[in-house]
């Protein structure tokens, strides 16, 4: 057993299985390499994601939300109100020389007309800034909404890459690998050959066409020869 | 020699996969900039300019109906006397509530004008991003946004208005000239006349 070849061929076993194990490794750390760059990646998505959606909450807070109820109530009404016609400004038709219990009925049914028609506008206003804050409302959460569904989009790309990523990491070290598997099976044939050519003194002799003993019989079978 | 190929093929196939990635993210994101740059024009002021446009369209002829009901309500109090009276205020005021009221119903209309646009372009908005995040193409989500810009461009149709005020005119002269008549008329209690379908008998 101490022969050169059997020498030789422990060593290429133990060279060959040494280096398929650092080929394995190398494309196992290959591959953690590429689902940790990953879970990175994905992190990064999820962290912008997260922080699209607070601010769109930050929109509908309670401050947030009285504030903006009062201001579309405020730019309603200004703009309803702008457009009411100051009736007090409006010339007197035909009318003069009239009695002053007559022109303070005048005076007094054009002040109450202009200020129905603010009053009026004020209540509109209040009424139609909560739609329009509703509105605002919708609007702010649609874009939060696009801009979820864009680093949504981006995670499932990214995440569509991993598999062919471990596919490119579980080639890596194959060279290794394969010449490991190559030194392994030098090393197999070296020792089945080792065993074979090694004489034995009482034992059987192992070859290819069978077993036999010293005295070329097989042991039980009397006087058959074989070979 | 085969196995050394094999080995790079894989890795360089991965490393494509992971550029292309990144380069259909990096279209989406300047798709992202041309469709907010395209729309941008679509903002507060531009929104405010819809209502105003459509305040416009509408205030002319409010005021020429108001116009024409103020005359006629003149001439219909001068003709019954009852011009220099305070009956005749309180039919211009009823006139001029309604004014008043149309006023404030002409506003809320126009400004919902621009909400309904601001609706539209924001469908649109919409309808263009998913087609960018569908597609990844900047250069056909450009294309969308600009059409639909020059859609939400296009003038809304207005609805015109009806008769707003002969109503006011008619029932405010007339009502004065029965109430004068003797019937019950704008109820303004200013006429106490002997004449009407009820008698006091002795």
């Amino acid at each position: 057993m101490c022969d050169p070849v059997s020498i030789g061929a422990g060593a290429a076993l133990a060279g060959g299985t040494v280096m398929s194990g650092m080929g394995r490794n190398q494309a196992n750390k290959a591959a953690g390499r590429a689902m940790s760059a990953e879970a990175g990646r994905q992190r990064g998505y999820r962290d912008a994601a997260a922080g699209a959606w607070n601010k769109g909450l930050d929109k509908i807070e309670r401050p947030a939300t009285e504030q903006g109820l009062k201001d579309a109530q405020s730019k309603r009404t200004g703009a309803f109100q702008k457009n009411v016609t100051n009736f007090s400004a409006i010339p007197a038709d035909g009318r003069s020389n009239e009695p002053k219990v007559i022109a303070d009925a005048y005076a007094g049914a054009n002040k109450a007309s202009t200020d129905y028609g603010l009053n009026y506008g004020a209540r509109t206003g209040a009424l139609e800034g909560y739609g329009d804050q509703l509105y605002g409302r919708s609007v702010d959460i649609g874009r939060t909404r696009q801009d979820i569904d864009q680093q949504g989009n981006y995670s499932r790309g990214s995440m569509s890459v991993l598999p062919v990523e471990l596919e490119g990491a579980s080639t890596k070290g194959s060279t290794l690998r394969s010449i490991g598997e190559i030194f392994q099976g030098l090393g197999n044939l070296g020792l089945m050959y080792a065993f074979t050519k090694a004489p034995t003194a009482a034992g059987p002799n192992i070859t290819a066409a069978g077993v036999r003993n010293s005295a070329g019989t097989i042991p039980g079978i009397g006087s058959m020869r074989i070979g | 020699v085969c196995i050394f190929g094999q080995d790079n093929s894989a890795a360089k196939a991965a490393e494509q996969a992971r550029a292309e990635e990144a380069a259909r993210q990096g279209r989406i994101a300047s798709g992202m900039e041309r469709v907010n740059s395209v729309f941008s024009q679509f903002d507060d002021p531009y929104y405010d300019k819809v209502s105003a446009t459509a305040l416009d369209y509408y205030k002319p002829e409010v005021e020429r109906q108001y116009t024409d009901a103020r005359k006629a309500l003149t001439f219909n109090l001068a003709r019954s006397g009852n011009l220099s009276s305070t009956a005749g205020a309180d039919a211009f005021r009823k006139l001029n509530d309604a004014k008043g009221r149309t006023d404030v119903d002409i506003a809320n209309r126009a400004q919902g004008y621009g909400t309904d646009v601001r609706r539209t372009v924001e469908g649109q908005r919409n309808d263009v991003t998913q087609g960018l995040y569908a597609t990844a193409d900047p250069e056909a989500a450009y294309s969308s946004a600009s059409t639909a810009a020059r859609l939400a461009q296009a003038p809304p149709s207005y609805s015109p208005l009806g008769d707003l005020f002969s109503a006011f005119v008619a029932s405010g002269a007339n009502a004065i000239a029965a109430e004068r008549a003797g019937y019950r008329g704008a109820s303004t209690g200013l006429f106490n006349s002997s004449r009407g379908s009820s008698r006091v008998i002795a």
